[in-house]
């Protein structure tokens, strides 16, 4: 009981907002204050990032309000002070009964900027979404692998393909019918992907037909 | 003339080695996602699922052991951790953090090592912990201390705008 009303007593910034929203908490046992609080946000097949300016220490909380719905959100967060990264980290919230998420900043992984990593190999992340390793601040996600991440000991990591064999010259993003970067379009080659191009905001598969850049 | 044989031999075996990997690491992703979504028991379910496909891996007793600290099991936690670091290279990155947990659960168990109260003497009075309401009595400070800690931390917390997400993105 003293827990609920403990609880209760909080201020929940989702209750000014209506509408699928989640509630982060941002804390750390080794960071104690940042100045900006940089987001990597993925819901559905959206992403995008934001950057909040906090003015007091750790713990913070803020709100994650979304239009429309969506099974999951997936957050990664990277912590700065006067530009440095002090800490990173990641969590999901399933959708829409898990509204309330505990993000822990640790310090950053050792990732190769520009490098692409599944979550939690050398970076925050999901482990079943693909990375880009981003030194100056959080780790950007590329898209969520559906046949899960692959880790490639010396080389880019990549999504795993959801099924084959892919039809020949035929267009796909990287994870559908061929293994790659769920951002990059490929073409189907001899059953392996050729990258084509990258896509500036999302690669969108199209079911019977070639996929394509949004 | 033999090679091809040979390598028609090893053909299915890769490609079953490769199921196998697979399948491994389907079991290691949804034991990951489980662990950050704190429903332990479904992650240790699959993490020992992957552990029994690929026992040679180190990633998967490192999140098993993840999981049993979040657990609180440190018995089953120290030996995934001596299991972790058996199988990677000595400069890997993820050493300090178990290193250091493995260290923390072993102190732990140190201090449950108290040695066994003396025998009671034959007639006395009850001693103060002996009384039932003592235990009711600790258990309320307890809860109250975690109450009020909860509630502190929560509290303590800065409140940031509010992040508004739509298809063009968030503000």
């Amino acid at each position: 009981m003293l827990l609920a009303l403990a609880s209760c007593a909080t201020d929940d910034p989702c209750d000014a907002v209506s509408g699928t929203c989640v509630t982060l908490h941002i804390a750390s046992a080794t960071v104690a204050s940042i100045d900006q609080l940089e987001l990597d946000l993925s819901w559905s097949d959206h992403h995008a990032t934001t950057t909040l300016q906090p003015a007091g220490d750790l713990p913070l909380v803020t709100a994650i309000a979304i239009d429309g719905t969506a099974p999951r959100l997936a957050v990664v967060a990277a912590g700065k002070l006067s530009g440095h990264v002090l800490g990173t980290g990641a969590n999901a919230a399933m959708l829409p009964d898990h509204t309330d998420v505990d993000l822990v900043l640790v310090k950053p992984g050792a990732c190769t900027a520009g490098a692409r990593y599944c979550g939690g190999d050398k970076l925050a992340g999901m482990a079943d979404t693909l990375y880009e390793c981003n030194a100056g601040g959080v780790p950007l996600a590329r898209g969520e692998c559906a046949a899960g991440c692959i880790t490639m000991p010396a080389d880019n990591d990549e999504c795993a393909a959801v099924s084959g064999p892919c039809k020949e010259n035929s267009l796909y993003c990287g994870g559908d019918k061929v293994t790659g970067d769920p951002q990059q379009l490929y073409r189907c080659v001899g059953g392996a992907g050729v990258p084509v191009m990258t896509c500036a905001t999302a690669c969108v598969v199209n079911a019977g037909d070639d996929d394509s850049c949004r | 003339m033999w090679r091809f044989a040979a390598l028609a031999l090893l053909a299915p075996a890769t490609a079953s080695a490769d199921r196998v990997e697979s399948e491994a690491l389907g079991h290691l992703d949804r034991g990951v996602a489980a662990y950050r979504l704190a429903d332990y028991p479904t992650a240790r379910r699959e993490l020992d699922a992957a552990i029994d496909l690929v026992p040679d891996r180190a990633n998967p007793y490192r999140w098993r052991a993840l999981t049993e600290l979040a657990q609180h099991d440190c018995t089953n936690a120290i030996i995934d951790i001596e299991s972790f670091l058996s199988r990677v290279p000595a400069d890997d990155d993820r050493i300090a953090e178990l290193a250091t947990a493995r260290d923390r659960c072993v102190a732990t168990a140190k201090v449950t090592l108290a040695p066994l109260p003396p025998p009671p003497p034959p007639r006395h009075e009850p001693a103060l912990y002996e009384h039932w309401w003592f235990w009711t009595a600790v258990g309320a400070v307890a809860l109250t201390g975690a109450g009020v800690a909860y509630g502190v931390t929560r509290h303590d917390e800065t409140t940031l705008p509010v992040v508004h997400c739509s298809d063009t993105g968030c503000t």
